[in-house]
């Protein structure tokens, strides 16, 4: 009796879920001021991430149907960066015949953000859901690397779901921290075949590979979250907090570390900036491109500063998407 | 006495010398790092006693099992801790007798429960430690017990119209609260935040923090030795996995369909789970949790932490068991890293604890604190 309760009870939940999703911006076609490819459509996606419901730009080349198979890519934004910022990629691929999907992640965007108690709620383990209506804590702008990673690998799972698109020939693409993100997705996860980092920053090479230990800094600013972390209650409080936590994050954020995990069935491609300002290529793709088994390869866009001119974009769109073609 | 029987004395003097110079040194050699195992060995017959007892044949804890006595002059004081950004935990807090941390620095352990548990079935290892006279900390994992559900476990009922103008938003929103969420990902942040929080304690000495965990909690132990160098000692207790290696998780078949459906409602199937306190977790639970590969990362645990298995031998719920520990703790040995194992002989998973296991399984673990995290020390001026 207790078992069927608890299945209707999921039941519903789940359709209660979708009827939670059609409630929102329903999933529209969004602009943009990238020219699309010939019959590439556009549109608003909307799946959740965890328990947070996420958006992301859908990108939909012109040959797509629901009875065919076509591969798709989720984008990756860099740090502090939304959906919009990867448009020249997304539209790229898609006049490639691939599904695009460019994402916002938790708390960026279109997407929602993290959400806290904000007081005590009585509950009972043994009731497993119960519905309350709490004061709560809505967070936006966290930049923590590990859940961008948990953004996108959700992201694989909603383009897996879509009919018309073939679930073995998925690919990533990121840029800026969201190129690391590529590497850790790769590593943590057998479903991409191929990826492409852009501008990428890749901690970890060179880094000795041992348990974190905090230096003093570091370490007081631990005990401080963990001691006195309730949710920020005001924008000054959420911001110091985002900058915070971020710092944190990042100091342990290894994704070469994840190089070891990646087969040679993985194939990887890394468009840098030839005169990037930020970040030592050296020391990022090409120390990633030499830790992996696959097929690789290392393209330096000459001159080009750590943020690509619009030309230079177009240049990386149209060489991200020619090598996902190949390899997807 | 005459010449002969004083050269006899001699002799015999100098052998009683020789045999304890040696003994000392054999000792020694052993004992660099590692506890007696006295304890063990003494009560041998009466845990193989224990284990063949139908009283005490066990296939979860009973609340019978969770009972204990806090020793005289033990203290305790409830705690929140966060993790993740503000979700709140709970702890409870041990503290020996004589407690002094105006003038004294203390050791402290954390202590972490198993698979879909909650403190209240592990508090008596905390009040042992606290016993023997080493501070520490009964946790709840995030979604359980005396912890809030965060935010990977409260789905909004109306929709958030936040934007990136707002970074905080304080409202009353209607929420689903979701409960017993197993994910070893958070487990490990929640013993992560407990050193933390610890670290700031009054009395309580930063560099000598150490875990103990049990069962499921064991597992996420060696993903937390491998990314917490924080960690000095560590005891895992009935569980134990070889040294593996890294590796991706595949998304297919059941677990692609249960994960869809979470990607498209927010809402995965669910799964039986647990023992000693049975409820349902998410499915995607059990597809999480393979994120988590410490013995796939083993060559990152530092020689300052020192880890101490204590398996039961004919443990029913984990591979190798008792076996599966010595190959670990050998490839740590030859690593530099101190770890030993001590099993409970003929014992089932949850036989340890309680009863006379539960008297030397705890005594052990209190045992390695005091070896590798010391005792109470003069407060640094």
């Amino acid at each position: 009796m207790r078992k069927s309760l608890a299945l209707i009870l999921a039941a519903g939940l789940a359709l209660g879920g979708v009827a939670i999703a059609q409630t929102r911006v329903p999933a529209a076609a969004l602009s943009t001021a990238t020219a699309l490819p010939a019959g590439v459509q556009l549109k608003e996606a909307r799946w959740f991430s965890e328990q947070v419901e996420v958006s992301g730009r859908l990108f939909i080349p012109a040959n797509f149907a629901a009875s065919g198979s076509v591969p798709g890519v989720v984008l990756a934004p860099g740090w502090g960066q939304t959906a919009e910022s990867l448009d020249a990629y997304a539209a790229a691929l898609a006049g490639q015949g691939i599904v695009a999907l460019s994402i916002d992640y938790r708390g960026w965007g279109r997407s929602g953000g993290f959400i806290y108690l904000n007081e005590r709620v009585e509950v009972d383990d043994r009731q497993r859901f119960s519905l309350h209506t709490p004061k709560l804590v809505i967070r936006r702008g966290r930049l923590d690397p590990e859940h961008q990673v948990q953004d996108i690998r959700n992201a694989i799972t909603y383009l897996q779901s879509e009919a018309g698109i073939d679930r073995a020939k998925i690919g990533v693409l990121g840029v800026d921290m969201g190129g690391g993100h590529v590497i850790s997705v790769l590593g943590m996860d057998a479903r991409p075949k191929a990826g492409v980092a852009v501008t990428p920053i890749i901690q970890g090479a060179g880094v000795e590979k041992k348990s974190f230990v905090p230096d003093a800094k570091t370490q007081a600013e631990m005990v401080r979250l963990a001691r006195e972390g309730r949710p920020p209650q005001s924008a000054a409080e959420g911001k110091a907090r985002n900058a915070a936590e971020a710092r944190l994050a990042v100091a342990e954020y290894m994704p070469f570390w994840r190089t070891d995990a990646i087969p040679a069935t993985v194939a990887v491609q890394f468009i840098t900036a030839g005169a990037d300002e930020r970040v030592d290529n050296e020391k990022n793709a090409v120390a990633t491109q030499k830790a992996l088994k696959g097929p690789t390869e290392v393209r330096a866009i000459p001159g080009a500063k750590h943020a690509l001119t619009p030309g230079q974009t177009q240049e990386a769109a149209a060489a991200a998407a020619g090598w996902l073609r190949g390899k997807l | 006495m005459s010449s002969a029987k004083r050269r006899r004395a001699a002799i015999l003097a100098a052998g009683i010398a020789l045999t304890a110079a040696l003994t000392a040194a054999a000792m020694a050699q052993t004992a660099s790092f590692e506890i007696p195992t006295t304890r063990m060995d003494q009560a041998r017959d009466v845990i193989i006693a224990q284990g063949a007892d139908p009283k005490w044949k066990r296939e979860a804890t009973l609340p019978e099992d969770w009972v204990y006595v806090l020793a005289d002059g033990v203290t305790t004081r409830q705690v929140s801790f966060y993790v993740d950004g503000g979700t709140r935990l709970y702890g409870k807090l041990y503290l020996p007798k004589g407690f002094d941390p105006k003038s004294k620095s203390y050791p402290a352990v954390v202590v972490g429960h198993g698979i879909n548990a909650v403190s209240l079935g592990i508090e008596k290892y905390a009040a042992r430690i606290a016993e023997r006279g080493i501070p520490a900390m009964a946790i709840d994992y995030q979604s359980y017990g005396y912890s809030d559900s965060g935010t990977d476990e409260l789905l909004l009922q109306a929709p958030d119209t936040s934007t990136d103008r707002d970074v905080v938003t304080l409202k009353n929103a209607p929420v689903k609260i979701k409960r017993t969420n197993l994910n070893n990902v958070h487990e490990v942040q929640a013993f992560r935040a407990a050193v933390s929080f610890l670290q700031g304690e009054a009395g309580i000495d930063p560099n000598r923090i150490g875990t103990w965990a049990t069962s499921n909690g064991g597992s996420v132990t060696h993903q937390l030795i491998t990314v917490d160098g924080r960690v000095k000692a560590s005891v895992i207790h009935v569980m134990s996995t070889p040294p593996g290696a890294p590796r991706q998780v595949n998304l297919t078949g059941p677990a692609l369909t249960d994960a869809i459906q979470r990607v498209k409602t927010g809402q995965g199937g669910e799964s039986d789970a647990g023992f000693s306190f049975p409820t349902k977790i998410d499915t995607f639970g059990n597809t999480r949790n393979r994120d988590i590969n410490g013995p796939g990362q083993f060559d990152r645990v530092r020689p300052t932490t020192a880890i101490l298995w204590l398996p039961a031998e004919r443990d029913q719920l984990v591979g190798n068991p008792g076996r599966g520990a010595i190959p670990t703790a050998a490839y740590f040995k030859g690593r530099g890293v101190p770890a030993q194992v001590i099993v409970f002989p003929t014992l089932t998973h949850f036989q340890p604890y309680s009863g006379p296991a539960f008297e030397v399984g705890s005594n052990l673990a209190a045992d390695w604190y005091i070896k590798h995290l010391g005792e109470a020390r003069p407060a640094k001026r």
